[in-house]
């Protein structure tokens, strides 16, 4: 039976090559892909979001624990997926609103969101509704994540939210985050939701999944 | 801003006994051009687009101080211009910055800067000096110099993701961009007192990417550049340090770098920033710029201003927003900002 205590320990510490290692201990040792996945990562980077919402971590360390989560995926994904013996939490397709270049905020999502079980696209900063709906064309999304810094890009939020209806992708949540961003905003545009920081995000994902409350497999 | 305003702020700014809490608001790019339904390029670009725009700030609110009094910028890009960023610029917005120090190794490879010369900030330079005579005939005075903190700017050249990752991977490295920038930054402020000439007399700097980072890293790496800033100017000057992101694990060190004024954000409501540095630090702030600011009605205004006017029990406090003005704030909810600032210093007056 791994230690999956020590292997969260070494996650939320940032510590990559001990995470890949035991990871691949783990599995070899006869672990499921899913049990790892479960209590070796997303256990682990549970911790590390709700002390991210609690000013007990702070940025530099949620980007370091994350990268400690990326390479125990790195193990994990070839096994993942459609004939692998576990699904993902679901799909999330992410980007920064046309106008806005900040890409911070939106890079945590997407490691939070990875470091939940998601499968993630990431389509960078920058991008119009016609590439957001080209990309959920492509990969299908159950949840399109849209971030904005600005208050004067925030609005074009609207845009792609009127985007999805007008080609009828209502089956998909969208979900808002950023600064200036709020539920009432949120609320106001016709998205489905609202997170107020990494952590938030990948609740409010959960929540629109109804997975959140679901047992664990 | 008039030289009594000018007074007023520094009297505020040293904590002395104030007859009446004074009123502050930045004024810069994000926000002048909408409301007065110009163009962010002609604003920019066209300096007598930017010299009325300023003039008729200024004369519609009177009884605002403005900081740092007429603020010639190209938004966030002087100071990432000067060390190879890439300057984007939109029509109706203010110009973004893409890192292209894609490599942090590679900063020993970059030119010497020239702040006199290089990029945007050249042409700051040039425009204050052409509209430096031309302000001060107004009756206003330019006291302040204004510029991104050496976060902000290592992480525009650098990408604020890598740069977070660096603090902790590449400290040395991390130490080295940030030494650079605060010599951009020291560099970049006395070019501009040396074009405003002998009426400045104080430092804006704005850095809110400090917020990103936890106490033990602020003191490491944020902290001796904020103090080796302030330390660059005269005592007497009024040091303002601006950041409406997390003041959490900065606020208590702030004093100590230097600063005499804070401008932060919503975040963190002002009887908490009172209790921790209240007696330290001149708070400028902290109406909710955004939900109350913008969405809010008169009436919401009315009720966040006297709200945090109160809780400052009109002591230390230069009223203002939590950070700058954000787009949209329309002309009732400033009026209102100031009727309540009238009404409590009236009963102020009174009591």
């Amino acid at each position: 039976m791994p230690d999956y205590a020590l292997m969260n320990q070494c996650l939320y510490e940032g510590k990559a090559r001990e995470v890949e290692q035991m990871t691949r201990d783990a599995l070899a040792g006869g672990c499921s892909v899913r049990e790892v996945l479960l209590e070796g990562l997303i256990a682990g980077m549970s911790v590390v979001g709700e002390d991210f919402k609690h000013n007990v971590l702070y940025v530099p360390e949620v980007l370091i624990a994350a990268r400690a989560m990326k390479a125990g995926m790195t193990v994990l994904k070839p096994l993942l997926g459609p004939g692998g013996d576990t699904n993902s939490t679901g799909r999330l397709l992410i980007g920064t609103v046309r106008g806005d270049l900040h890409d911070i905020g939106k890079n945590l999502v997407c490691m939070m969101a990875e470091g939940a079980g998601f499968q993630v696209k990431d389509i960078g900063v920058d991008q119009s509704v016609e590439k957001f709906l080209a990309a959920a064309d492509e990969f299908k999304p159950d949840v399109v994540g849209m971030s904005a810094l600005l208050t004067t890009t925030m609005s074009y939020m609207k845009v792609v939210v009127d985007g999805f209806e007008q080609r009828g992708k209502t089956g998909i949540k969208l979900a808002i985050g950023g600064a200036p961003t709020s539920q009432a905003f949120a609320d106001e545009i016709g998205a489905d939701g609202y997170g107020a920081d990494a952590s938030g995000a990948v609740d409010l994902f959960l929540s629109l999944l109804e997975k959140k409350n679901a047992p664990a497999q | 801003m008039k030289p009594e305003h000018w007074e007023t702020f520094k009297k505020a700014a040293r904590l002395e006994k104030m007859p009446q809490v004074p009123v502050a608001l930045i004024i810069d790019s994000p926000w002048i051009p909408g409301y007065l339904g110009i163009k962010h390029l002609d604003y920019f670009l066209n300096p007598e687009v930017w010299f009325q725009a300023n003039l008729a700030i200024h004369r519609e609110f009177p009884e605002i101080i403005f900081v740092p009094s007429w603020w010639m910028e190209y938004g966030m890009a002087a100071e990432p211009s000067a060390l190879g960023g890439k300057i984007k610029f939109w029509q109706d917005n203010t110009p973004s910055e893409y890192p292209m120090l894609f490599r942090i190794e590679d900063m020993d490879s970059l030119p010497e800067y020239d702040v006199e010369a290089d990029a945007f900030m050249a042409l700051t330079l040039h425009r204050i000096r052409m509209q430096r005579q031309r302000i001060l005939d107004t009756g206003e005075i330019l006291p302040i110099v204004t510029s991104r903190g050496p976060m902000c700017t290592a992480s525009f050249v650098r990408g604020t993701t890598e740069f977070m990752m660096d603090l902790v991977e590449k400290p040395e490295w991390a130490h080295k961009l940030l030494d650079l920038c605060t010599r951009l930054v020291i560099d970049w402020l006395k070019a501009q007192a040396r074009a405003m000439g002998p009426t400045v007399g104080g430092i804006f700097v704005l850095d809110d990417i400090v917020g990103f980072v936890n106490e033990e890293h602020y003191e490491e790496f944020a902290h001796p550049c904020l103090k080796r800033i302030c330390d660059a100017f005269p005592k007497d000057w009024v040091k303002i340090y601006h950041n409406d992101a997390n003041i959490d694990a900065c606020v208590e060190h702030l004093p100590d770098a230097g600063f005499n004024v804070l401008n932060w954000g919503k975040q963190t409501d002002i009887a908490e920033v009172k209790a921790r540095i209240g007696g330290r630090l001149c708070l400028m702030g902290n109406v909710n710029p955004l939900e109350v600011g913008v969405r809010g009605t008169p009436a919401e205004v009315r009720a966040a201003t006297l709200d945090v006017l109160e809780k400052s029990c009109g002591e230390n406090i230069i009223l203002s927003v939590g950070g700058g003005v954000s787009p949209g704030m329309p002309r009732e909810n400033i009026r209102a900002m100031l009727d309540a600032l009238n009404e409590f210093n009236t009963s102020r007056a009174h009591a």
